[in-house]
């Protein structure tokens, strides 16, 4: 049940949507799938909601050459089912357990911040995704990263994904602790490939707790010029370190970095795999 | 498919109502002109209220009413407790008709829990009652909090109830002491644990609600409500709490979505909405939610024990002891105390065959959520213990755990088994339920391959069994109120046959979702020889039962089930009766076979069973002695209970970088004596192993040092999905019970009782740890994998 009161309006263009809530001081409801509960529970008790719902202009899934431009009111339904994502998107997008959720829970809305970790978020850094913020009269572009360190005013409306390159090798990992439940910790890895070479790395984590916000982890792991495993392994606890996670009521910091570590590690096993059965 | 309808897989005709949405719940009620209820709780884990300011919330939009506890003074007495600890002195917070009292409706001078109810609102909307509780200024003088009934009972201890000296409810002991002790001191190997069975919060699919009516002209009300126990709760809320006579209250359940043991418990609610309806003139009613049953609905389990086991150096087991702390939490609840102590410390020497056993349950109140059963309550507390302490014993004396408790089993001719701490085991062949779950399981050599391959799969692999004796069938009355029970636990059904011949059964036990329409009807027509069609099932409204006592502790079938065959058989009697004096023929003449009565070989006199019916619906020519049609009550109280028994093995991988474990097997041979309708009885035996799975793996009621619930809802207290269930291997064997005519034991709950135990012996197996208390969550797997990996890493350094 749901006491708190609050304004409510459902525009029809995403500027208008951004002007509400410029004015109102408001939160903007997307899929509903973590806002709905926080309203309910009375964690979220904003005085003005902007449905998005009927924004047509955030919708939509469209190839532009090297990247795909998604609507932020996509479903994680539409992702994992559209032949323009790119694979490791649509497979992040599935690993969201439940249906139900898949079918309401949007693109937009896995990029707001919160307490938990999203499977969605770690794939769209480690793609090195765009993302399109419209406000009431001006628009901003910014890298995903920015924006969830940042969270501009404004309506995310869509973001941009360059598609992987034949020299890029992708793949995500998650943990939870019940398989039909939000991920403990969700991570994506954008490996790029010069010959047995292993050069730039691009890893999306998202490891959750209070505050915690998705996070891009860019190496090069050039040195030691082999992609062997071993190697890996080896640079992901370099990387990785307990101070950047959050302990709470669900898991220790050090946990979660050590989940960290064994997610990345079992994403570039599952590139290297991929790489030999291709022949790469 | 078996040739009797009793016994014959039929699906559950309520199913389809419940899967389709159309079964009326409480919630799905709206009777005119309702008005809604909110309760405000406490936010202080232990307080004196030192005032209520109710002004904001009754002026507020929509508000009919506001009461506290003032309010109530002398209009509602306290919730009464019925099952005391047996045999010993115990305390509890004061009722004013002298009867065990459990907690006030309303908390006047002091709260002593999250959540305890101080007030309640009665507005048009739910939303608007909330917003009303909301606003209400309560003015807390703040407590010291005590969490652990350890810790309640030590000098020094905030102090709940002025009623209750150093908030011990009951220091309850069965079995002897000194020959237990003896037999451990004199024993080749001594083992012993100390154990968390730790507290879980029940959680139905439906949480509880009710709906609450007064109808001035007649000064009757009725309830409607979530409950297990119509019949009783009417009797307690009638005499003890709203003092009206008896016959000025009607309780009536609708569909009840689970229960688990939860909805069998006066809650204040129920009192509130009664007294609410009658001073707004509206029915009111309350639903509540999710979140909210996390503080208003009893939770389960919650001992700490300290387990010795001895026996000899070739497997023998001597003696069992256990000293345990049961939470009861802040108040009794209805029957909390009792299933906290007997249910729990009489269990406790399980399938086996011990010389000398004994426990003492010292049951203490804190500053938590009331506890209450959860199935399988007590036993399953008892048999976790047990079943870890003989994996203890059987590594300390170096012999195959399946071995150690096939030489210490209760032997088949040793019925009926006295197991020295109050119970008489009644009928079992515990040697062909371990022989034949070991065998499914692929128990040896297949599991040391199985062990071997996990291991190169970064998994390790642990096998645990588990047997259980699991007291059922509540219960004869006589031997219920020595344990502490204020009341009859009999049962009973009245069978009607309608002109028609179809029939309406109507039984006093209430089904909160265990089929009782489908197998009560089988069990009627069985006996008549008619299509179970033919038979309606009618329960849970006191306006129209027999009296009843409800569904708990695993009695439905086995002790509600006799009755209805009782009830079944007059009539067949009257039947042939009637028809001998029809036929001109002796009694014993007459034969009742296959749906009809009549002389054998002669059709001419012979009659459908549906004839019949209708012959004493006319009454026609029938001799004076004979009533008028077919409509009959038999009440049923067992000479004592019964005692389902069975072994489980549960096979476990561990995710050594994760410390996720994976149930990947299990296997349960369980024996419930004869069974009713095995499609019933395996959805039983499958949801009971996953609440014990559940417990082992997932759930804990953590409560933070200011004593407020840190997994407030289902976003962060862990309960399984559909993706969690194990794969079963399901088998029985067939004991019948002596004590009933169907032969049938307790069925509903006993699969719980080792399923936790049997989870937790596979993982103590995995990581090679003599002991580790549940919930066995990822985190605290890969601690204890990884304190393991720092051991043995310390062993090689000191061997180097």
């Amino acid at each position: 049940m749901i006491t708190s009161s609050y304004g409510f309006a459902a525009p029809r263009t995403a500027r208008e949507a951004a002007a509400l809530l410029a004015r109102h001081g408001g939160m903007a409801l997307a899929g509903g799938q973590t806002l709905v509960a926080e309203l309910a529970t009375g964690e979220a008790a904003p005085p003005f909601l902007v449905d998005l719902g009927r924004i047509e202009s955030l919708r939509g899934i469209e190839p532009r050459g090297g990247s795909v431009r998604i609507g932020a009111m996509t479903t994680l339904a539409e992702l994992a089912a559209h032949r323009a994502v790119p694979p490791v998107l649509a497979t992040a997008a599935r690993n969201v357990p439940d249906p139900l959720v898949r079918n309401r829970a949007t693109v937009g809305g896995s990029l707001r911040p919160s307490g938990r970790a999203s499977d969605l978020a770690p794939a769209l850094l480690a793609l090195g995704a765009t993302v399109h913020v419209t406000g009431a009269d001006s628009a901003v572009t910014l890298p995903a990263e920015e924006y969830l360190a940042r969270s501009p005013a404004g309506v995310l409306s869509a973001v941009d994904v360059p598609v992987p390159g034949p020299a890029d090798g992708c793949a995500v990992a998650r943990f939870a602790d019940r398989p039909a439940r939000p991920p403990l910790c969700a991570v994506a890895v954008r490996a790029t490939f010069a010959g047995d070479r292993l050069g730039a790395c691009r890893i999306g984590v998202s490891a959750g707790g209070p505050a915690q916000r998705p996070t891009l982890l860019e190496r090069s792991l050039e040195r030691g010029g082999d992609a062997s495993p071993d190697t890996v392994r080896g640079r992901c606890a370099e990387f990785v370190s307990a101070a950047g996670f959050a302990t709470d009521g669900a898991a220790s910091a050090d946990y979660r970095a050590h989940l960290v570590r064994t997610l990345v590690v079992r994403a570039f096993d599952r590139i290297a795999a991929r790489r030999v059965r291709d022949g790469g | 498919m078996p040739d009797r309808v009793l016994g014959a897989a039929l699906k559950a005709r309520e199913d389809v109502g419940q899967l389709r949405g159309q079964a009326t719940y409480v919630a799905d009620l709206a009777p005119p002109g309702a008005a809604h209820m909110a309760i405000a709780g406490s936010e202080q884990a232990h307080a004196l209220i030192r005032g209520i300011d109710t002004s904001a919330a009754e002026a507020m939009q929509g508000v009919l009413a506001v009461v506290t506890a003032a309010d109530l003074d002398g209009v509602l007495m306290p919730l009464p407790c019925i099952w005391v600890p047996g045999g010993t002195e115990s305390h509890f917070p004061p009722h004013p008709y002298g009867v065990p009292g459990a907690r006030p409706v309303l908390a006047g001078d002091r709260v002593r829990y999250v959540g305890d109810p101080v007030a309640a609102v009665v507005a048009e909307t739910p939303e608007q009652a909330a917003r009303a509780a909301a606003a209400l200024r309560v003015e807390y003088e703040p407590l010291p909090v005590v969490l652990r009934a350890d810790e309640a009972v030590r000098d020094g201890a905030p102090q709940l109830h002025d009623t209750v000296p150093g908030n011990l409810n009951a220091r309850w002991t069965c079995g002897d002491r000194e020959a237990a002790d003896a037999a451990i001191e004199a024993a080749e190997v001594v083992v012993e644990l100390d154990i968390v069975n730790q507290r879980t919060v029940n959680s139905p699919i439906e949480p509880r609600g009710c709906v609450g009516a007064y109808d001035p002209r007649t000064e009757e009300y009725t309830l409607w409500a979530s409950t297990q126990s119509p019949h009783n709760h009417r009797f307690l809320l009638a005499a003890l709490v709203l003092g009206i006579p008896f016959t000025k209250l009607r309780v009536i359940a609708p569909t009840v979505g689970g229960s688990f043991g939860t909805k069998g418990y006066l809650y204040p609610d129920m009192a509130l909405v009664l007294h609410l309806a009658k001073v707004t003139g509206r029915p009111v009613k309350w639903s509540d939610s999710r979140r909210g049953l996390m503080t208003s609905t009893v939770q389960g389990r919650d001992q700490r024990q300290h387990a010795t086991l001895a026996g000899t150096r070739d497997g023998r087991m001597t003696a069992v002891k256990c000293v345990a702390h049961a939470n009861l939490g802040a108040y009794p609840s209805t029957i909390g105390p009792g299933v906290a102590t007997a249910l729990m410390g009489r269990s406790i020497t399980g399938m086996y065959d011990f010389q000398a056993g004994f426990c003492e349950v010292t049951a203490a109140f804190t500053n938590t959520v009331p506890l209450g059963a959860q199935r399988g309550s007590g036993r399953a507390e008892a048999m976790f213990m047990l079943e870890r302490l003989v994996d203890r014993f059987a590594d300390e004396i170096g012999m195959d755990r399946a071995e150690v408790r096939r030489r210490n089993l209760v032997p088949a001719d040793a019925f009926p088994y006295d197991n020295g701490l109050g119970w008489t085991y009644d009928s079992g062949d515990y040697a062909a339920a371990l022989d034949r779950a070991l065998e499914i399981a692929g128990h040896g050599a297949g599991t040391a391959e199985r062990r071997a391959e996990a291991r190169a799969r970064g998994r390790r692999l642990g096998v645990g069994i588990a047997g259980y004796v699991a007291v059922c069938g509540v219960g004869p009355s006589t031997r219920m109120s020595k344990e502490g029970m204020l009341g009859g636990t009999w049962e009973s059904a009245n069978l009607r046959v309608h002109p028609t011949g179809e029939m309406t059964l109507t039984i006093g036990s209430s089904s909160t979702g265990q089929s009782h329409e489908t197998v009560f009807a089988q069990i009627i027509a069985d006996e008549f020889g008619v299509d179970p069609a033919t038979v309606e099932v009618a329960h849970s409204d006191t306006g129209g039962s027999p009296y009843g006592q409800g569904t708990y502790g695993s009695r439905s079938f086995s002790v509600g089930g006799p009755a209805a065959l009782a009830a079944a058989r007059t009539l067949k009697a009257k039947i042939v009766r009637t028809a001998a004096a029809m036929f001109g023929v002796a009694e014993d003449d007459v034969v009742y076979a296959d749906g009809a009565v009549g002389v054998p070989g002669d059709p001419e006199r012979t009659k459908t069973f549906a004839e019949m019916a209708m012959v004493l619906w006319y009454d026609w020519d029938l001799p004076r002695d004979v009533e008028a049609t077919l409509d009959a009550t038999s009440y049923f109280d067992p000479p004592d209970f019964n005692y389902p028994f069975g072994v489980h093995i549960a096979e476990v991988e561990i995710d050594e970088e994760t410390g996720a474990v994976e149930v990947t097997r299990y296997t349960a041979v369980n024996d419930v004596g004869r069974i009713g309708n095995p499609l019933v009885v395996r959805g039983q035996f499958e949801g009971s192993i996953l609440h014990g799975v559940s417990q082992a793996l997932m759930e804990e009621a953590r409560y933070g040092d200011d004593g407020r619930l840190l997994d407030p809802d289902l976003r962060s207290y862990r309960l399984p999905h559909a993706a969690d269930v194990p794969f079963f291997q399901l088998d029985q064997t067939v004991t019948p019970t002596p004590h009933n005519e169907l032969g049938a034991k307790g069925a509903g709950e006993v699969a719980t009782v080792p399923a936790a135990a049997a989870i937790g012996n596979a993982v103590c197996d995995a990581l090679g740890v003599a002991h580790l208390d549940m919930p066995y969550t990822p985190e605290k797997v890969w601690r204890a994998l990884a304190a393991d990996r720092g051991a043995s890493t310390g062993k090689e350094a000191t061997r180097s």
